[in-house]
């Protein structure tokens, strides 16, 4: 009998063990709770307010503004959300995550990766803003710097008439309110070149 | 039996342990945090004044992307004025490379200079400048000149010399003096350059001569004055000669003259004696002693001072100094027939200056030579009747000669 309990409760650590190694919401984090990334997007900086956020950046090297070539910054836009990974325990407060750093990493798919030659320098920035447990939160971030469209190799496509194609890896670091640390990654396309200007 | 409850213990310990270990640590920081080849500049001092001689140590630092210094890095250097030591450098293995800057001369208007500096590397569209601001001390030359200059005499006479001089001008409070460029135009279609200059104005009426006056910082201005040019009139001239005939050999004694303008003087006398020969003289007299007969127109021009002309011309007829009577010379029979001795006899030729006849030459036109005698008669005989001209030359002692012709019908007995 106590043969039969001993085995009972090897199978079930066994299937516990294999219940939650199984799934990739356990594989993230310690945090009860996990950060669903529902939209990436960006929008050209050279249209200013009246800017359109999709999945793809056209990202403009240099915008003629009243006749003063200008150089614009491109924003992303994420759209965030928690799930918690216990669905039956109601998530309180304290599992609402803050966000506080990003990094932008960029590549091609011809595999030409070297920054500053041929895909502009991946950087980190920060920005904070807390996602509830429940709801969603969106937020802009620079997605695109100034200095990039002026270095290379971005700066050589004022007047080279070529367009850079890359795909852009944003991964959002943040904790819980208990200090779990958390992350979340997300991709977009953008296209680098020297677009129409906007009238 | 424990054994085995250890082993679900375990089994399940190592189940949650594998659930929970993947703690996401958050990387470091990375990332450019300007562009990706950073290049800085430091000028030591920042501060120059203008004298063309203040150095100051530039030095440029590279670095990449992850702040390493980068070695071998080529540079271009240029400045907006002044002079850099070297426009093309190389950083060393510490990311560093040194250039010195001498500051621009005096008079150099900007107030400070831009140091600029550009990686040399694969593309120029994407190199991106550097520039650094060095500022200059002291006072810069930001004004432009005010022109002005004195024309002596005020109102010159024609081909008079008229001085210019523009060392009235003032830059930056004092005078310019050589430290600005003067460029004159004097509005007779001449133009000259400098500070003080000299012109000559052929015409008399009133010219605007324009000065134009740039200074050292490339500032220029201009002024003009009106220029009246009186008219002079040239010397009048009179020329005599004494003796008004000369003979060959004899000297003949010319005078101008000459008046000039009033207030002016006559510098030469130029003379044409009308042979092909000239001379030109200080005074108004000269001497000249003609070498053959004939008439000769002679001119003197008298130059004054403003180098004006007057000419004077006049003809003289030189003489050989022997003279003919009427007749020249004797024939006897003065109609004689062929083959009949006819005397001739020119004893009344006189000779001047004392000198006397030395030869006397016949041409009795026959074709023959002519026969030279030492006295002043001869004789001939024409064997065909027809006329003859009879041509005598005589030659006195000091040398001149003289031709005189007759003519003789010779008659058939």
């Amino acid at each position: 009998m106590r043969a039969k309990l001993s085995s009972v409760l090897l199978l079930a650590g066994v299937v516990i063990v294999s219940v939650g190694c199984s799934s990739d919401v356990l594989r993230q984090d310690r945090s009860p709770m996990l950060v669903v990334i529902d939209r990436l997007e960006a929008a050209s900086g050279a249209e200013g307010t009246s800017a359109v956020f999709g999945a793809t950046l056209f990202s403009d090297v240099i915008t003629v503004v009243d006749n003063v070539p200008t150089v614009f910054a491109d924003n992303g836009r994420v759209t965030m959300r928690l799930i918690p990974k216990d669905t039956v325990a109601a998530p309180s407060p304290l599992n609402g995550v803050t966000i506080t750093r990003y990094r932008v990493t960029f590549r091609r798919s011809d595999g030409r990766n070297t920054p500053g030659i041929d895909v502009p320098h991946p950087f980190d920035s920060a920005m904070t803003f807390t996602v509830p447990p429940s709801g969603s939160v969106a937020t802009t971030f620079e997605l695109v710097r100034h200095v990039a469209k002026a270095d290379a190799p971005l700066r050589a496509l004022r007047d080279s008439g070529l367009i850079i194609s890359t795909i852009a890896d944003v991964t959002f670091f943040g904790r819980d309110l208990a200090g779990h640390e958390l992350t979340a990654s997300g991709s977009l396309g953008v296209e680098f070149g020297n677009f129409g200007d906007p009238d | 039996m424990k054994r085995i409850e250890l082993l679900a213990v375990v089994a399940a310990g190592v189940g949650l342990a594998a659930c929970t270990v993947e703690q996401p640590s958050i990387p470091a920081v990375s990332g450019p945090s300007e562009f990706g080849l950073s290049v800085t500049l430091v000028a030591t001092p920042d501060q120059l004044p203008r004298d063309g001689r203040s150095q100051s140590i530039v030095t440029v630092t590279v670095r990449d992307a992850s702040g390493r210094p980068v070695s071998g890095q080529r540079l271009s250097v240029s400045s907006s004025s002044g002079t850099v030591s070297a426009s093309d450098i190389v950083t060393a293995s510490d990311g560093r490379a040194t250039v010195t800057f001498i500051a621009p001369p005096v008079g150099t208007p900007a107030n400070e200079v831009r140091i600029s500096v550009v990686p040399v590397g694969d593309n120029a569209a994407n190199a991106v400048p550097r520039t650094l601001s060095i500022l200059l001390l002291g006072a810069s030359n930001i004004t432009i000149p005010a022109v002005d200059f004195d024309v002596t005499p005020p109102s010159p006479e024609v081909n008079q010399v008229v001085r210019f001089d523009a060392s009235k001008t003032r830059d930056e409070q004092t005078e310019c003096l050589d430290a600005c460029a003067y460029f004159w135009d004097f509005g007779d279609g001449s133009i000259g350059n400098g500070r003080i200059v000299t012109h000559r104005f052929t015409a008399a009426t009133t010219y605007t001569v324009t000065l134009r006056v740039v200074d050292a910082a490339g500032s220029s201005a201009s002024t003009a004055k009106l220029v009246t040019v009186k008219s002079v009139s040239a010397p009048t001239i009179e020329l005599s000669v004494e003796p008004t005939s000369p003979t060959v050999g004899q000297q003949a004694t010319f005078t101008a003259k000459a008046t000039p303008a009033e207030g002016h003087s006559i510098r030469t006398f130029t003379w044409n004696f009308g042979d092909g020969t000239t001379q030109t003289t200080g005074g108004p007299t000269t001497t000249k002693t003609f070498t053959s007969v004939g008439t000769f127109v002679v001119t003197v021009t008298a130059t004054d001072d403003l180098g004006q002309q007057g000419s004077a011309s006049r003809s003289i007829t030189v003489v050989s100094g022997i003279t003919f009577p009427s007749p020249p010379f004797t024939m006897s029979p003065t109609d004689p027939t062929t083959n009949q001795t006819v005397s001739f006899n020119a004893s009344g030729v006189i000779t001047s200056g004392g000198a006397t006849i030395t030869e006397y030459t016949w041409d009795f036109g026959e074709g023959d030579s002519p026969t030279t005698t030492l006295s002043a008669s001869t004789t001939n005989t024409f064997e065909v009747a027809r006329t003859y001209v009879i041509r005598l030359t005589v030659k006195d002692s000091t040398g001149r000669t003289a031709t005189v012709t007759r003519d003789l019908t010779v008659k058939a007995p």
